[in-house]
């Protein structure tokens, strides 16, 4: 499911689907959907307790599950970024494709990762 | 008419007639000014106008459509309203926004100055990369008067640099040519409708005489500046010329002539050094007596009797010695005495007659001693003869040896040792007294004479010729330069008039500046009145000083009543605002056919009180001009929605490849519900992602009433920009805006639920609920009913 939302928010970067104008908003809605989902299945792989807790503390006991550091930092700073794309501030507006495609690939290799937790 | 001011304000500071002709003769031009100098007399114009008085037909713009340019691949188009009226384009860094505003200043502005110093990433990075055929730039404009647009064009076929082609314009329905071809190049220049980020920054970083020269060029009045350009030519012209004059007298004719040791060299000096050069003096040069020379030549002439003369004279005198002393003791010497005797007898009996002789008192005086004594007269008179002859002979001997041995009256120039040769001849000269040594002294002394003279004519003879030949040299550069000399002079008088003008008219430009330069002044100060609000620096002048390579723009504020010049205590924004307030009044001259300004960026680094005095600034420009700004963030479009100034507003966004898009943009809640509902009716997207995607835009729509309301609440009741967005940027979560909004507080999150569902009933307390949860998980009812509700509440909370 993570995947398929990522590939969709793929296709909107691109302008392969959804409405002209709408799709940087609409991307990043799917890209933290889709890291929120990998986040939920890791939990529920490892440590189910931590589903009930608040996503900030989930980022902060990520390390007690996941041993890449580099790996680690790139999800939180993904997380709070998409977090903030995702609600409406003053000035600001919509992040560009570049932003939301690092947050893709960094949301892909979170994927991945949980896949890696999962297998033995 | 600027003919006539200059002529007001020359009169204004007593300038003669002769330097007010040349001074008016420098604004014809280059022929005019030198015509009136070699006397002619030089027609004056009525009037010498730089054309800033009937504005041209305005033109606006219409659309700019960009490809393979900067950051815009495929072709994309950014279409303006081409009238009156405040177009906002808001884009993200490198959303492509700036590239249309960098293509129509490539497109207008060519291949200026500007572009040409800018470093080589800038003239190699300006082709998009994702875009393969030739980049375009393409504007139409709207000209009054004109029955379509005018298309202005540019395009780079292969590797073509920057500069390296021409932008090609047209009106409607005439044929193709260029900006300068429909009138636009100057204006353009002048007027400078295209403001950047850079050129804003400019005023702070930027070359003193760079920002001068671009505000002083509006006053027209840099006709003047090109006249006391042609005034200074014609100045260096002549100065050259005399300079070139003066280095030949100073660098070779004064040392050449230095070292010569030579009377004529040191009048020829005193000539040259002479203050303003003793040219008369010079052509005299050739004719005036020079002694020194004279006695050379005298001495280096001077001979000695020669040899052969010498030997004869002595020869001669012992002949005659010889001669003489052979009629010693011999009758003919004794003839001589008897001969007188008797004639003196004979007189004496003339006289007494016969008588006793007188001398031996035996004899008698009378006829038979008559006969005898004048027949022994006649029988002696050959010895007479004899030895008279042979003492003449010895006299004239003589004679010609004291003549041969005369000392000669010797010149003494200097340079030459005479003593030997006069000691010599003194001793030549000094006959021995015994007679019979003389013709031994003659023969012998004369070898000395001869020795000596010739030592000193020789010496004389070579220095005579070395300084004839040195000075000849000297003369003849002397004369050449002579001949110059005389030609130079004359441009004294000319340098000295055309000096007095050239001051003049520079003291004229500057009150003619000065004057026409007021009324910008005051508009950049008005507006800066507007745009510094809570600023403490306030503007207190804006003057263009100096002259030449010292020409600035001196702005001068006022910090808490202290002055100061404005870049050293202004802050990034408030240099941004200045060089706003210094830009507009340019832009915006009546004579400038272009009713369109572009800005791109002007609210870098400037805080929100401030972007509501540009905004409102903004409005007024936009009243009779179309202002089209650029920028980066939604700071502008607030404060134009919150203080409902008339805009359209553009977003830009890029997608991978240099895709640009530019769509309408409505306000923030609108404009969030739009996308909601254009995404639920995507009938490509599957229903699973719109789901997932519409309650985010509802909640986003829900987010900005939220922030609407509080900041026109809080705004309202005197808070300061600074501590509204301070309270925003705390509110991260739909539930805390909703709290602000609905109780003045952040911390009342827990109580929005109730509160709204009271105030507006279940449907919509539901709706948010569903908006906030939907955003992470999708909702999974009927998505316009939620779009609806959630509409319906963000008008109520916006209302508040």
């Amino acid at each position: 499911m993570n995947r398929f939302l990522l590939d969709h928010a793929h296709r909107m970067i691109e302008g392969r689907e959804g409405p002209t104008g709408a799709w940087p908003r609409a991307a990043a809605f799917l890209t933290r959907q889709a890291l929120e989902g990998a986040l939920d299945g890791l939990w529920s792989a490892t440590l189910p307790a931590m589903q009930g807790a608040n996503r900030s503390t989930q980022m902060a006991c990520l390390s007690r599950i996941l041993d890449d550091h580099a790996l680690i930092a790139d999800v939180r700073a993904a997380w709070s970024s998409l977090s903030r794309a995702c609600h409406y501030h003053h000035y600001e507006i919509a992040p560009t494709a570049a932003e939301l495609q690092r947050w893709i690939r960094q949301t892909e290799r979170l994927v991945q990762a949980l896949q890696r937790t999962r297998a033995p | 008419m600027l003919h006539r001011e200059v002529m007001a304000e020359l009169a204004e500071l007593d300038t003669d007639g002769e330097t007010m002709a040349l001074a008016l003769a420098a604004l014809v031009g280059k022929e005019a000014v030198e015509g009136l100098l070699d006397g002619q007399t030089v027609e004056m114009p009525s009037s010498v106008e730089h054309d800033t008085g009937e504005p041209g037909h305005s033109v606006y713009l219409r659309d700019i459509t960009v490809s393979g340019f900067r950051g815009i691949g495929p072709e994309a188009k950014l279409e303006i309203e081409s009238g009156p009226g405040l177009t906002v384009v808001v884009g993200r860094n490198g959303s492509g926004k700036s590239s249309f505003a960098e293509a129509l200043e490539v497109l207008l502005t060519g291949d200026t100055l500007r572009w040409a110093t800018k470093r080589g990433p800038w003239r190699e990075g300006w082709r998009n990369l994702h875009h393969r055929s030739p980049p375009r730039i393409t504007a139409r404009f709207q000209v009054e008067g004109k029955r379509g647009p005018t298309t202005v064009d540019r395009v780079w076929s292969g590797d073509a640099a920057l500069a390296d082609t021409r932008t090609t314009a047209q009106h409607h329905g005439e044929k193709v040519t260029d900006l300068v071809g429909i009138g636009w190049e100057q204006p353009l220049e002048l007027y400078r409708a295209l403001l950047s980020y850079n050129e804003l920054g400019m005023i702070a970083t930027g070359r003193p005489s760079r920002l001068f020269d671009i505000l002083s060029a509006v006053l027209g009045i840099e006709v003047l500046g090109d006249a006391v350009k042609v005034l200074s030519a014609a100045r260096l012209r002549r100065e050259k010329l005399y300079k070139q004059v003066n280095r030949r007298r100073l660098d070779h004719l004064i040392p050449t002539l230095g070292s010569l040791d030579d009377e004529r060299a040191e009048m020829a000096l005193a000539a040259l050094r002479k203050r303003g050069w003793d040219l008369d003096a010079l052509a005299r040069l050739g004719s005036v007596a020079h002694p020194e020379q004279d006695a050379l030549r005298e001495l280096s002439s001077l001979e000695a009797p020669k040899e052969k003369k010498v030997l004869r004279i002595a020869q001669e005198l012992d002949d005659a010695r010889a001669v003489m002393s052979d009629l010693a003791g011999t009758e003919a010497e004794q003839a001589v005495q008897v001969v007188r005797l008797l004639k003196t007898a004979l007189d004496h009996h003339d006289q007494y007659d016969d008588g006793p002789c007188p001398v031996c008192r035996v004899g008698a005086l009378d006829a038979s001693w008559r006969h005898s004594a004048e027949e022994q007269i006649r029988r002696l008179r050959a010895a007479v003869r004899r030895y008279r002859a042979a003492q003449k002979r010895l006299q004239r001997a003589e004679k010609a040896v004291r003549s041969v041995v005369e000392v000669p009256a010797l010149p003494s120039p200097e340079g030459v040792d005479t003593d030997a040769l006069q000691a010599a001849w003194a001793r030549w000269a000094a006959l021995p007294d015994d007679s019979g040594e003389v013709s031994g002294h003659l023969r012998t002394v004369h070898e000395v004479v001869v020795r000596e003279t010739a030592m000193v004519t020789e010496q004389a003879a070579s220095l005579f010729s070395e300084r004839e030949q040195s000075w000849a040299a000297v003369f003849a550069d002397l004369m050449a330069w002579l001949a110059d000399a005389r030609r130079v002079v004359t441009l004294r008088e000319p340098v000295r008039q055309i000096k007095q003008a050239e001051g003049a008219l520079k003291k004229a430009t500057e009150s003619l500046r000065d004057a026409r330069w007021a009324p910008i002044e005051d508009q950049a100060l008005h507006l800066w009145g507007k745009l510094r609000l809570q600023s403490n620096v306030d503007l207190r002048s804006v003057a263009l000083a100096g002259t030449s390579t010292h020409r600035r723009v001196d702005l001068t504020v006022d910090v808490d009543g202290a002055e100061a010049p404005a870049l050293a205590v202004a802050s990034q924004g408030e240099i941004g605002c200045l060089a706003l307030s210094l830009f507009f009044p340019r832009a915006t001259l009546s004579a400038s056919p272009f009713r369109f300004l572009v800005i791109d960026d002007p609210i870098q680094a400037m805080d929100p009180a401030r972007v509501d005095g540009l905004a409102r600034v903004f409005a007024d420009i936009a009243a009779d001009r179309q202002l089209i700004v650029f920028t980066h963030d939604d700071r502008l479009p607030e404060s134009l929605r919150r203080l409902k100034i008339e805009h359209t507003c553009k977003r830009v966004t890029r997608r991978p490849g240099s895709i640009v898009e530019i769509r309408d943009s409505l306000d923030p809640v609108s404009q969030c519900f739009y996308d909601a509902r254009a995404v639920a009716l995507d009938d490509r997207l599957p229903e699973e992602m719109a789901a997932r995607v519409v309650p985010g835009f509802c909640r986003s729509g829900l987010e900005a009433a939220c922030i609407e309301a509080v900041r026109r609440h809080r705004l309202g009741r005197g808070e300061a920009h600074a501590e509204v967005d301070q309270a925003l940027e705390q509110a991260q979560r739909l539930t805390q805006k909703a709290s602000l909004a609905l109780f003045d507080d952040l911390d009342q999150g827990g109580r929005v639920y109730s509160r709204v569902r009271e105030r507006w009933g279940l449907m919509f307390a539901d709706a948010l609920q569903d908006a906030n949860r939907g955003t992470h998980h999708g909702y999974r009812g009927d998505l316009m009913g939620l779009i609806n509700d959630c509409r319906g509440l963000a008008e109520r909370i916006r209302r508040l």
